[in-house]
Protein backbone atom coordinates (compact mmCIF):
# COMPACT_ATOMS: atom_id res chain seq x y z
CA UNK A 1 0.00 0.00 0.00
CA UNK A 2 1.63 3.55 -1.21
CA UNK A 3 1.69 6.42 1.97
CA UNK A 4 -0.69 8.49 -0.13
CA UNK A 5 -3.36 5.31 0.34
CA UNK A 6 -3.67 5.42 4.01
CA UNK A 7 -5.58 8.02 4.11
CA UNK A 8 -8.21 7.00 2.34
CA UNK A 9 -8.33 3.58 4.01
CA UNK A 10 -8.45 4.68 7.37
CA UNK A 11 -10.95 7.20 6.41
CA UNK A 12 -12.88 4.37 4.82
CA UNK A 13 -12.69 2.37 7.97
CA UNK A 14 -13.98 4.94 10.12
CA UNK A 15 -17.26 5.54 7.97
CA UNK A 16 -17.68 1.62 7.66
CA UNK A 17 -17.40 1.42 11.53
CA UNK A 18 -19.88 4.61 11.84
CA UNK A 19 -22.71 2.77 9.42
CA UNK A 20 -22.00 -0.58 11.55
CA UNK A 21 -22.39 1.64 14.53
CA UNK A 22 -25.96 3.42 13.32
CA UNK A 23 -27.35 0.10 12.57
CA UNK A 24 -26.40 -0.88 15.96
CA UNK A 25 -27.82 1.81 17.52
CA UNK A 26 -31.19 1.51 15.45
CA UNK A 27 -31.22 -1.97 17.23
CA UNK A 28 -31.01 -0.27 20.78
CA UNK A 29 -33.54 1.45 19.82
CA UNK A 30 -35.74 -1.11 19.75
CA UNK A 31 -36.53 -4.01 22.35
CA UNK A 32 -34.35 -6.55 22.18
CA UNK A 33 -36.20 -9.76 22.62
CA UNK A 34 -38.05 -9.47 18.90
CA UNK A 35 -39.37 -12.60 17.56
CA UNK A 36 -36.45 -12.61 15.28
CA UNK A 37 -34.41 -12.61 18.22
CA UNK A 38 -35.15 -14.97 20.10
CA UNK A 39 -34.69 -17.09 17.37
CA UNK A 40 -31.24 -16.16 17.01
CA UNK A 41 -30.85 -16.92 20.58
CA UNK A 42 -32.36 -20.31 20.51
CA UNK A 43 -30.03 -21.17 17.39
CA UNK A 44 -26.89 -20.19 19.05
CA UNK A 45 -27.71 -21.25 22.40
CA UNK A 46 -24.99 -24.37 22.35
CA UNK A 47 -22.24 -21.97 21.70
CA UNK A 48 -23.03 -19.67 24.28
CA UNK A 49 -23.24 -21.90 27.12
CA UNK A 50 -20.47 -23.71 29.01
CA UNK A 51 -20.43 -23.15 32.72
CA UNK A 52 -22.01 -22.46 35.71
CA UNK A 53 -21.58 -19.17 34.58
CA UNK A 54 -23.53 -19.45 31.99
CA UNK A 55 -26.70 -20.02 34.07
CA UNK A 56 -29.15 -17.46 34.26
CA UNK A 57 -30.19 -15.35 37.53
CA UNK A 58 -33.85 -17.26 36.40
CA UNK A 59 -32.27 -20.47 36.36
CA UNK A 60 -30.72 -19.87 39.25
CA UNK A 61 -33.63 -18.65 41.38
CA UNK A 62 -35.35 -22.11 39.80
CA UNK A 63 -32.53 -24.04 40.96
CA UNK A 64 -32.32 -21.75 44.14
CA UNK A 65 -35.86 -22.61 45.18
CA UNK A 66 -35.86 -26.37 44.94
CA UNK A 67 -32.30 -26.58 46.77
CA UNK A 68 -34.22 -24.31 49.62
CA UNK A 69 -37.20 -26.97 49.54
CA UNK A 70 -35.02 -30.02 50.34
CA UNK A 71 -33.33 -28.05 52.79
CA UNK A 72 -36.31 -27.04 54.34
CA UNK A 73 -37.50 -30.77 54.21
CA UNK A 74 -34.19 -31.42 56.77
CA UNK A 75 -34.40 -28.92 59.08
CA UNK A 76 -38.22 -27.46 61.02
CA UNK A 77 -38.56 -23.95 60.25
CA UNK A 78 -38.48 -21.40 63.45
CA UNK A 79 -42.21 -19.08 62.79
CA UNK A 80 -41.31 -16.15 64.36
CA UNK A 81 -42.61 -13.21 62.55
CA UNK A 82 -40.59 -10.55 64.35
CA UNK A 83 -37.64 -12.12 64.46
CA UNK A 84 -37.96 -13.35 60.77
CA UNK A 85 -38.38 -10.10 59.99
CA UNK A 86 -35.33 -8.40 61.53
CA UNK A 87 -33.37 -11.00 60.22
CA UNK A 88 -34.39 -10.46 56.77
CA UNK A 89 -33.72 -6.53 56.99
CA UNK A 90 -30.29 -7.39 58.42
CA UNK A 91 -29.35 -9.62 55.53
CA UNK A 92 -30.65 -7.13 52.96
CA UNK A 93 -28.55 -4.45 54.24
CA UNK A 94 -25.33 -6.50 54.03
CA UNK A 95 -26.50 -7.84 50.88
CA UNK A 96 -27.29 -4.15 49.26
CA UNK A 97 -23.48 -3.60 49.80
CA UNK A 98 -22.18 -6.75 48.74
CA UNK A 99 -20.93 -7.12 45.30
CA UNK A 100 -23.85 -8.58 44.41
CA UNK A 101 -26.76 -6.14 45.75
CA UNK A 102 -29.47 -7.05 42.71
CA UNK A 103 -30.53 -10.93 42.59
CA UNK A 104 -33.24 -12.35 40.18
CA UNK A 105 -36.01 -12.94 42.59
CA UNK A 106 -33.89 -10.42 45.56
CA UNK A 107 -32.47 -11.98 48.81
CA UNK A 108 -34.56 -13.79 51.47
CA UNK A 109 -33.53 -14.86 54.89
CA UNK A 110 -35.40 -17.75 57.34
CA UNK A 111 -34.50 -19.40 60.57
CA UNK A 112 -34.38 -22.65 61.51
CA UNK A 113 -35.77 -24.20 64.34
CA UNK A 114 -32.08 -26.36 65.26
CA UNK A 115 -29.59 -25.99 68.07
CA UNK A 116 -27.20 -27.22 65.62
CA UNK A 117 -24.92 -24.41 64.76
CA UNK A 118 -25.07 -23.64 61.25
CA UNK A 119 -26.15 -21.52 58.15
CA UNK A 120 -27.14 -22.53 54.65
CA UNK A 121 -26.79 -20.38 51.27
CA UNK A 122 -28.75 -21.67 48.30
CA UNK A 123 -28.30 -20.19 44.97
CA UNK A 124 -30.96 -17.20 44.35
CA UNK A 125 -30.74 -15.68 47.37
CA UNK A 126 -31.74 -18.30 49.71
CA UNK A 127 -30.50 -18.17 52.80
CA UNK A 128 -31.04 -19.98 55.95
CA UNK A 129 -29.44 -19.77 59.93
CA UNK A 130 -30.20 -21.87 62.64
CA UNK A 131 -31.44 -20.94 65.90
CA UNK A 132 -28.03 -22.97 67.83
CA UNK A 133 -26.21 -20.49 65.55
CA UNK A 134 -28.16 -16.75 66.47
CA UNK A 135 -27.15 -18.33 70.12
CA UNK A 136 -23.60 -17.86 69.43
CA UNK A 137 -23.91 -14.01 68.37
CA UNK A 138 -23.89 -11.34 70.89
CA UNK A 139 -24.67 -8.22 69.08
CA UNK A 140 -25.53 -7.24 65.76
CA UNK A 141 -21.88 -6.94 64.51
CA UNK A 142 -21.44 -10.63 64.77
CA UNK A 143 -24.94 -11.57 63.39
CA UNK A 144 -24.46 -9.29 60.61
CA UNK A 145 -20.81 -10.86 59.71
CA UNK A 146 -22.32 -14.46 59.46
CA UNK A 147 -25.23 -13.37 57.08
CA UNK A 148 -22.63 -11.53 55.48
CA UNK A 149 -20.54 -14.69 54.65
CA UNK A 150 -23.83 -16.21 53.32
CA UNK A 151 -24.01 -13.52 51.18
CA UNK A 152 -20.83 -13.92 50.18
CA UNK A 153 -21.35 -17.29 48.94
CA UNK A 154 -24.51 -16.58 46.95
CA UNK A 155 -22.55 -13.04 45.47
CA UNK A 156 -19.41 -15.84 44.24
CA UNK A 157 -21.79 -18.08 42.83
CA UNK A 158 -20.11 -20.92 45.05
CA UNK A 159 -23.64 -23.04 45.06
CA UNK A 160 -23.90 -23.60 41.38
CA UNK A 161 -19.80 -24.20 40.88
CA UNK A 162 -20.17 -27.41 42.79
CA UNK A 163 -22.83 -28.47 40.20
CA UNK A 164 -20.20 -31.07 38.44
CA UNK A 165 -19.08 -29.99 35.30
CA UNK A 166 -20.76 -32.97 33.23
CA UNK A 167 -23.97 -32.20 34.40
CA UNK A 168 -23.69 -28.73 33.32
CA UNK A 169 -22.88 -29.74 29.32
CA UNK A 170 -25.50 -32.71 29.59
CA UNK A 171 -28.10 -29.94 31.09
CA UNK A 172 -26.85 -27.02 28.16
CA UNK A 173 -26.84 -29.98 25.59
CA UNK A 174 -30.84 -31.18 26.37
CA UNK A 175 -31.56 -27.27 26.56
CA UNK A 176 -29.62 -25.62 23.78
CA UNK A 177 -31.46 -26.95 20.47
CA UNK A 178 -34.20 -25.57 19.75
CA UNK A 179 -36.57 -22.86 20.48
CA UNK A 180 -40.22 -24.54 21.58
CA UNK A 181 -42.61 -22.67 24.13
CA UNK A 182 -42.97 -26.00 25.93
CA UNK A 183 -40.41 -29.01 26.03
CA UNK A 184 -41.98 -32.29 25.33
CA UNK A 185 -42.87 -34.68 27.76
CA UNK A 186 -39.25 -36.89 26.88
CA UNK A 187 -37.26 -33.60 26.81
CA UNK A 188 -39.07 -32.49 30.31
CA UNK A 189 -38.18 -36.13 31.81
CA UNK A 190 -34.73 -36.13 31.01
CA UNK A 191 -34.12 -32.91 31.70
CA UNK A 192 -35.63 -32.91 35.28
CA UNK A 193 -33.03 -35.56 35.80
CA UNK A 194 -29.93 -33.67 35.48
CA UNK A 195 -32.30 -30.97 37.48
CA UNK A 196 -32.17 -33.79 40.11
CA UNK A 197 -28.38 -34.24 39.72
CA UNK A 198 -27.59 -30.71 40.19
CA UNK A 199 -29.53 -30.46 43.24
CA UNK A 200 -28.21 -33.45 45.37
CA UNK A 201 -24.46 -31.63 43.99
CA UNK A 202 -25.42 -28.50 45.65
CA UNK A 203 -27.29 -29.46 48.90
CA UNK A 204 -24.19 -32.39 48.98
CA UNK A 205 -21.85 -29.74 49.22
CA UNK A 206 -24.25 -27.58 51.34
CA UNK A 207 -25.04 -30.07 53.88
CA UNK A 208 -22.80 -33.33 53.93
CA UNK A 209 -19.76 -32.42 51.93
CA UNK A 210 -19.51 -28.56 52.48
CA UNK A 211 -17.20 -26.47 50.17
CA UNK A 212 -13.89 -26.20 48.99
CA UNK A 213 -11.77 -24.76 51.62
CA UNK A 214 -11.07 -22.02 49.29
CA UNK A 215 -14.59 -21.14 48.97
CA UNK A 216 -15.04 -20.50 52.30
CA UNK A 217 -11.87 -18.80 52.73
CA UNK A 218 -13.30 -16.43 50.28
CA UNK A 219 -16.74 -16.34 51.74
CA UNK A 220 -14.64 -14.93 54.75
CA UNK A 221 -12.65 -12.20 53.15
CA UNK A 222 -16.29 -11.21 51.16
CA UNK A 223 -17.99 -11.12 55.03
CA UNK A 224 -15.06 -8.51 55.75
CA UNK A 225 -15.47 -6.38 53.16
CA UNK A 226 -19.44 -6.30 52.63
CA UNK A 227 -19.15 -5.18 56.51
CA UNK A 228 -17.00 -2.77 56.07
CA UNK A 229 -18.91 -1.67 53.04
CA UNK A 230 -22.48 -1.31 55.14
CA UNK A 231 -20.71 0.70 58.29
CA UNK A 232 -20.22 -2.82 60.43
CA UNK A 233 -17.22 -3.32 62.28
CA UNK A 234 -15.69 -6.47 60.44
CA UNK A 235 -14.61 -7.40 64.11
CA UNK A 236 -17.54 -9.42 64.12
CA UNK A 237 -16.58 -12.36 62.52
CA UNK A 238 -13.60 -12.52 64.21
CA UNK A 239 -15.72 -12.60 67.56
CA UNK A 240 -18.11 -15.43 66.26
CA UNK A 241 -14.85 -17.34 64.94
CA UNK A 242 -13.40 -17.10 68.50
CA UNK A 243 -16.44 -18.63 69.74
CA UNK A 244 -16.55 -21.49 67.74
CA UNK A 245 -12.64 -21.73 68.02
CA UNK A 246 -13.16 -22.44 72.35
CA UNK A 247 -16.18 -24.69 71.30
CA UNK A 248 -14.19 -27.05 68.64
CA UNK A 249 -12.53 -29.12 71.05
CA UNK A 250 -15.72 -29.55 72.81
CA UNK A 251 -18.22 -29.88 70.68
CA UNK A 252 -18.69 -32.85 67.64
CA UNK A 253 -21.26 -33.38 64.93
CA UNK A 254 -22.30 -31.73 62.43
CA UNK A 255 -23.11 -28.06 60.85
CA UNK A 256 -20.75 -25.39 60.45
CA UNK A 257 -18.29 -27.69 62.92
CA UNK A 258 -18.52 -30.48 60.42
CA UNK A 259 -18.38 -28.46 56.94
CA UNK A 260 -16.04 -25.27 57.46
CA UNK A 261 -12.55 -25.73 57.77
CA UNK A 262 -10.86 -25.09 61.50
CA UNK A 263 -12.19 -22.13 63.23
CA UNK A 264 -8.64 -21.34 64.30
CA UNK A 265 -7.49 -21.39 60.77
CA UNK A 266 -9.95 -19.15 59.85
CA UNK A 267 -9.79 -16.68 62.41
CA UNK A 268 -5.73 -15.95 62.02
CA UNK A 269 -6.87 -15.25 58.46
CA UNK A 270 -9.19 -13.23 59.10
CA UNK A 271 -7.51 -11.04 61.57
CA UNK A 272 -4.67 -10.22 59.15
CA UNK A 273 -7.22 -9.13 57.10
CA UNK A 274 -9.00 -6.36 59.72
CA UNK A 275 -5.65 -5.84 60.71
CA UNK A 276 -4.86 -4.03 57.37
CA UNK A 277 -8.22 -1.86 56.90
CA UNK A 278 -6.84 1.93 58.29
CA UNK A 279 -10.10 2.97 59.68
CA UNK A 280 -12.49 0.37 60.87
CA UNK A 281 -16.21 1.99 61.69
CA UNK A 282 -17.71 2.06 65.48
CA UNK A 283 -19.70 0.04 67.12
CA UNK A 284 -22.83 1.62 67.86
CA UNK A 285 -24.94 1.00 70.74
CA UNK A 286 -27.98 1.33 68.98
CA UNK A 287 -27.52 -1.51 67.32
CA UNK A 288 -26.68 -3.52 70.16
CA UNK A 289 -30.01 -2.81 71.75
CA UNK A 290 -32.39 -3.59 68.44
CA UNK A 291 -29.99 -7.02 68.34
CA UNK A 292 -31.43 -7.75 72.19
CA UNK A 293 -34.71 -6.52 71.08
CA UNK A 294 -34.97 -9.35 68.75
CA UNK A 295 -32.55 -12.30 69.66
CA UNK A 296 -33.86 -12.86 73.34
CA UNK A 297 -31.33 -15.81 74.68
CA UNK B 1 -8.20 0.14 -3.08
CA UNK B 2 -6.17 -3.48 -3.79
CA UNK B 3 -8.37 -6.51 -3.10
CA UNK B 4 -5.27 -7.98 -1.01
CA UNK B 5 -6.35 -4.70 1.57
CA UNK B 6 -10.03 -6.05 1.62
CA UNK B 7 -9.97 -9.06 4.67
CA UNK B 8 -7.48 -6.37 6.69
CA UNK B 9 -10.46 -4.04 6.31
CA UNK B 10 -13.20 -6.31 6.93
CA UNK B 11 -11.18 -7.40 10.38
CA UNK B 12 -10.66 -4.02 11.38
CA UNK B 13 -14.43 -2.78 10.77
CA UNK B 14 -15.38 -5.98 12.83
CA UNK B 15 -13.22 -4.67 15.75
CA UNK B 16 -14.29 -1.38 15.86
CA UNK B 17 -18.27 -3.28 15.43
CA UNK B 18 -17.46 -4.93 18.53
CA UNK B 19 -16.49 -2.37 20.46
CA UNK B 20 -19.50 -0.24 20.07
CA UNK B 21 -21.82 -2.94 20.25
CA UNK B 22 -20.41 -3.79 23.70
CA UNK B 23 -21.86 -0.82 25.34
CA UNK B 24 -25.36 -2.03 25.49
CA UNK B 25 -26.98 -3.97 28.49
CA UNK B 26 -29.70 -6.67 29.31
CA UNK B 27 -31.43 -6.67 32.31
CA UNK B 28 -31.47 -9.86 33.77
CA UNK B 29 -32.94 -9.71 37.39
CA UNK B 30 -36.82 -9.97 37.33
CA UNK B 31 -37.30 -5.90 38.42
CA UNK B 32 -34.70 -3.14 38.75
CA UNK B 33 -34.96 0.67 38.92
CA UNK B 34 -33.36 3.22 37.15
CA UNK B 35 -32.40 5.64 40.31
CA UNK B 36 -31.36 9.75 39.71
CA UNK B 37 -27.99 8.86 41.42
CA UNK B 38 -25.39 6.12 41.43
CA UNK B 39 -26.74 5.21 45.22
CA UNK B 40 -29.19 2.52 46.50
CA UNK B 41 -31.43 4.71 48.33
CA UNK B 42 -31.18 7.32 45.87
CA UNK B 43 -34.74 8.69 43.67
CA UNK B 44 -36.12 5.99 41.21
CA UNK B 45 -36.55 7.00 37.88
CA UNK B 46 -37.90 4.31 36.06
CA UNK B 47 -38.52 1.04 36.77
CA UNK B 48 -37.30 -1.95 34.39
CA UNK B 49 -37.79 -5.79 33.98
CA UNK B 50 -35.84 -8.57 32.61
CA UNK B 51 -34.66 -8.53 28.90
CA UNK B 52 -35.56 -4.75 28.43
CA UNK B 53 -32.17 -3.11 26.85
CA UNK B 54 -30.14 -0.25 27.65
CA UNK B 55 -27.68 2.08 26.65
CA UNK B 56 -24.26 2.73 28.49
CA UNK B 57 -23.63 6.58 28.67
CA UNK B 58 -21.44 6.83 31.90
CA UNK B 59 -19.77 4.31 34.16
CA UNK B 60 -18.97 4.86 38.23
CA UNK B 61 -17.42 2.37 40.11
CA UNK B 62 -20.38 -0.28 39.89
CA UNK B 63 -22.90 1.65 38.84
CA UNK B 64 -23.62 2.07 34.90
CA UNK B 65 -25.80 5.41 33.90
CA UNK B 66 -27.36 4.05 30.76
CA UNK B 67 -30.69 5.32 28.50
CA UNK B 68 -33.63 3.30 27.93
CA UNK B 69 -35.49 2.98 24.49
CA UNK B 70 -37.60 6.02 25.64
CA UNK B 71 -34.40 7.96 25.81
CA UNK B 72 -34.73 7.94 29.56
CA UNK B 73 -31.46 8.21 31.88
CA UNK B 74 -30.64 6.67 35.24
CA UNK B 75 -28.22 4.72 36.99
CA UNK B 76 -28.46 0.84 37.95
CA UNK B 77 -26.47 -1.69 39.51
CA UNK B 78 -23.72 -3.46 37.52
CA UNK B 79 -24.81 -6.65 38.79
CA UNK B 80 -28.87 -5.91 37.41
CA UNK B 81 -27.34 -5.93 34.05
CA UNK B 82 -25.07 -8.28 31.44
CA UNK B 83 -23.71 -6.67 28.24
CA UNK B 84 -24.89 -7.75 24.68
CA UNK B 85 -21.61 -8.16 23.02
CA UNK B 86 -21.23 -8.46 19.63
CA UNK B 87 -19.80 -11.88 18.68
CA UNK B 88 -17.13 -12.23 15.68
CA UNK B 89 -17.14 -16.18 16.22
CA UNK B 90 -21.16 -15.88 15.45
CA UNK B 91 -20.90 -13.94 12.34
CA UNK B 92 -19.57 -16.94 10.38
CA UNK B 93 -22.53 -19.20 11.72
CA UNK B 94 -25.07 -17.09 10.01
CA UNK B 95 -26.28 -15.52 13.21
CA UNK B 96 -25.31 -12.16 12.97
CA UNK B 97 -25.96 -11.43 17.12
CA UNK B 98 -24.59 -14.18 19.60
CA UNK B 99 -27.08 -13.68 22.03
CA UNK B 100 -26.64 -13.46 25.94
CA UNK B 101 -27.56 -16.00 28.44
CA UNK B 102 -30.73 -14.19 29.32
CA UNK B 103 -31.76 -14.28 26.37
CA UNK B 104 -31.20 -17.65 25.38
CA UNK B 105 -33.14 -18.61 28.59
CA UNK B 106 -35.96 -16.11 27.74
CA UNK B 107 -36.18 -17.63 24.59
CA UNK B 108 -38.06 -20.49 26.72
CA UNK B 109 -35.89 -22.88 27.52
CA UNK B 110 -34.08 -23.24 30.96
CA UNK B 111 -34.22 -24.42 33.74
CA UNK B 112 -37.56 -22.75 34.51
CA UNK B 113 -40.89 -23.04 36.40
CA UNK B 114 -42.32 -26.27 33.94
CA UNK B 115 -39.06 -28.08 35.25
CA UNK B 116 -39.69 -27.30 38.88
CA UNK B 117 -43.16 -28.21 38.46
CA UNK B 118 -41.73 -31.11 37.08
CA UNK B 119 -39.41 -31.98 39.73
CA UNK B 120 -42.32 -31.68 42.42
CA UNK B 121 -44.66 -33.89 40.56
CA UNK B 122 -41.47 -36.59 41.09
CA UNK B 123 -40.85 -35.39 44.55
CA UNK B 124 -44.12 -34.99 46.65
CA UNK B 125 -43.02 -35.59 49.61
CA UNK B 126 -40.71 -32.25 49.05
CA UNK B 127 -42.64 -29.55 50.23
CA UNK B 128 -42.34 -25.78 48.73
CA UNK B 129 -44.84 -23.99 51.03
CA UNK B 130 -42.14 -21.70 53.16
CA UNK B 131 -40.08 -20.99 49.86
CA UNK B 132 -43.18 -19.17 48.93
CA UNK B 133 -43.68 -18.16 51.89
CA UNK B 134 -39.64 -16.90 52.14
CA UNK B 135 -40.67 -15.23 48.28
CA UNK B 136 -43.45 -13.26 50.52
CA UNK B 137 -41.03 -12.09 52.47
CA UNK B 138 -39.79 -9.24 50.40
CA UNK B 139 -38.15 -6.12 52.22
CA UNK B 140 -39.49 -3.10 50.64
CA UNK B 141 -36.83 -0.42 50.04
CA UNK B 142 -38.40 1.92 52.30
CA UNK B 143 -38.23 -1.00 55.11
CA UNK B 144 -34.59 -0.94 54.42
CA UNK B 145 -33.76 2.37 54.00
CA UNK B 146 -35.38 2.82 57.67
CA UNK B 147 -33.63 -0.06 59.29
CA UNK B 148 -30.18 1.75 57.94
CA UNK B 149 -30.88 5.04 59.23
CA UNK B 150 -31.72 3.75 62.54
CA UNK B 151 -28.59 1.31 62.90
CA UNK B 152 -26.85 4.35 61.42
CA UNK B 153 -25.43 2.39 58.45
CA UNK B 154 -24.57 2.35 54.93
CA UNK B 155 -25.26 6.61 53.48
CA UNK B 156 -26.29 7.38 56.68
CA UNK B 157 -23.15 6.66 58.90
CA UNK B 158 -22.77 9.48 61.51
CA UNK B 159 -26.09 10.77 60.74
CA UNK B 160 -28.18 11.33 63.99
Amino acid sequence: MTARRVPALVLTVFLLSLLVMSCSLLQEGQKYLTEGNIKKAGKTAAVVRNTFADITEEEEYYIGRSVAALILSRYKVYNDPALNSYVNLLGNTVAAYSDRPEIYGGYRFLVLNSAEVNALAAPGGFVFITRGLLRQCRDEEMLAAVLAHEVGHVAAKHGLRSIKKARLVEAFKLLGHEVAKKYTPQELGKLTEVFEGALGDIVGSLIERGYDRKYEYEADALSVKFALATGYHPGGLSDFLKNLAAQEGQKQGGGWFKTHPPAKDRLDRVESRIGKVRTLPVRDSIRLNRFKKYIKG
Amino acid sequence: MKPKNIPVLAGVVLLFATLFAAETYIVKVRTSALRSRPKFFASTVLNVKAGDGLVLLNREADWLQVKTSGGQAGWIHLSAVEPRQFDILAWGKSTKNQATATEVAMAAKGFNKQVEDSFRARNRNVSFVWVDRMVRMAVSRAQLEAFLRQGRLGEFRGVK
